[in-house]
């Protein structure tokens, strides 16, 4: 067994663990931390970086060799030589004075500068990295990148659709929250309404019990004297001229002034009745 | 011979009885008719006597014409002519209350229907 094949050996196994653990990722941010902590297994770096574009926004994961600090996915525009990368998708491989990542890292720093362009469904991907001259980056290990990516963009848009979901979820649920207590103030105004109604009939029904029975009331106190009026007129054929002087028509003066009586008794109860309903009636 | 009908007038409008005491007797049927305006006279009379038919006012003070049924009821087999001047159709349910009423009428007594009840 030669070096490089022991080299590979080591290698592979290296990128299984890291293929595991990048299943188990929970969320992007997750996923970025498992490529800091495993990426020095697979291959020689200073300085590697991922930058993802998408239709709405552009991200990039920037890990630092032995940093120990974890990794952000950062929202950020394309460097200059990713902007050509992704103009003309062709690889590059060159030294860097450290200009070009100077706006990334906050310092220059020099090496060979590898980058590579892929595109996954409407995902662009510019991934490049910083090697030392002692610790070179080789060509060979280009097919480790092409790997790791692979499984990288797959974990990573499986996680932004979760988390989109997630989104939409919460929102949904937001919204679920406002519909019921909407609806809980719509069915007690419902509720207070029906109380009112309530309250309204039951007053109407009593106002109209009362007004039926005096009604009801006036009816017998007018019919009365007035159904003697009518009696006395009904037996008058049966007595004679002196007869009705002396005894019918006292009677009838006596009857007629009782019902005057009576109707101006009911117009004035009906009056007060009026009054007292209209000042009972709720504005 | 037929003997003479016993009729009571139970009413406290003096004229109201009256009236009826000569409805009765310009019918052609020979009664003896006894006028009541209060009703307790009426009931006292009745002890000595009941007569065969009952004219009775239901709106009466003291003694209304409901607790003056109610004190002959089951006591004495007099039938009962309700002759009032109300029409509340309430007054008329209560009436079915006593089989003793024969009939309900509203003032004023008609002649015909009168002559029929008593002949």
């Amino acid at each position: 067994m030669n070096i490089y094949e022991n080299k590979y050996r080591i290698t592979y196994e290296a990128f299984s663990k890291f293929s595991a653990r990048i299943s188990k990722a929970e969320d992007t941010q997750e996923l970025a931390v498992v490529l800091q902590s495993n990426l020095k297994y697979l291959f020689n770096f200073k300085f590697f970086r991922i930058f993802i574009k998408n239709d709405s926004e552009s991200n990039s994961i920037n890990v630092i060799s032995n940093s120990i600090h974890p990794v952000e996915i950062i929202e950020c525009l394309p460097l200059d030589y990713e902007e050509n990368l992704l103009e003309k998708n062709i690889p590059l491989h060159f030294f860097s004075d450290g200009k070009c990542t100077e706006r990334i890292l906050k310092e220059k720093m020099e090496g060979d500068l590898w980058a590579w362009y892929f595109k996954y469904g409407k995902s662009e991907l510019c991934v490049s990295l910083i090697s030392s001259q002692e610790k070179p980056f080789v060509t060979r290990d280009v097919e480790i990148v092409n790997l790791l990516i692979d499984n990288f963009i797959t974990k990573y848009q499986q996680l932004v659709l979760r988390e989109e979901l997630n989104h939409q979820n919460k929102n949904l649920l937001a919204a679920l929250n406002v519909i019921n207590s909407q609806k809980a103030q719509i069915s007690k105004i419902v509720d207070q309404q029906k109380e009112v109604i309530d309250d309204r009939t039951k007053e109407l029904k009593e106002k109209n019990k009362e007004l039926a029975e005096i009604s009801q009331l006036n009816a017998h106190t007018v019919r009365e004297p007035l159904s003697r009026i009518l009696g006395l007129i009904e037996i008058s054929d049966y007595y004679s001229a002196e007869e009705l002087k002396t005894e019918v028509l006292d009677h009838l003066k006596t009857s007629s002034e009782d019902l005057d009586k009576a109707l101006k008794d009911v117009i004035e109860r009906s009056a007060k009745a009026i009054e007292l309903f209209s000042s009972k009636s709720p504005q | 011979m037929q003997e003479k009908k016993k009729i009571f007038l139970v009413d406290d409008q003096r004229i109201a009885n009256m009236i009826t005491k000569k409805m009765i007797e310009t019918n052609g049927v020979d009664c003896d008719i006894l006028a009541f305006e209060e009703p307790k006279n009426a009931l006292e009379a009745l002890q000595e006597c009941p007569p065969e038919y009952i004219f009775l006012d239901l709106n009466m003070p003291l003694i209304n014409g409901w607790q003056f049924l109610e004190n002959i009821k089951e006591r004495f087999t007099s039938k009962v002519i309700i002759l009032t001047s109300s029409v509340d159709p309430a007054d008329i349910e209560k009436a079915k209350n006593f089989p003793q009423v024969i009939s309900y009428q509203t003032k004023p007594p008609k002649r015909e229907a009168i002559k029929e009840l008593i002949l």
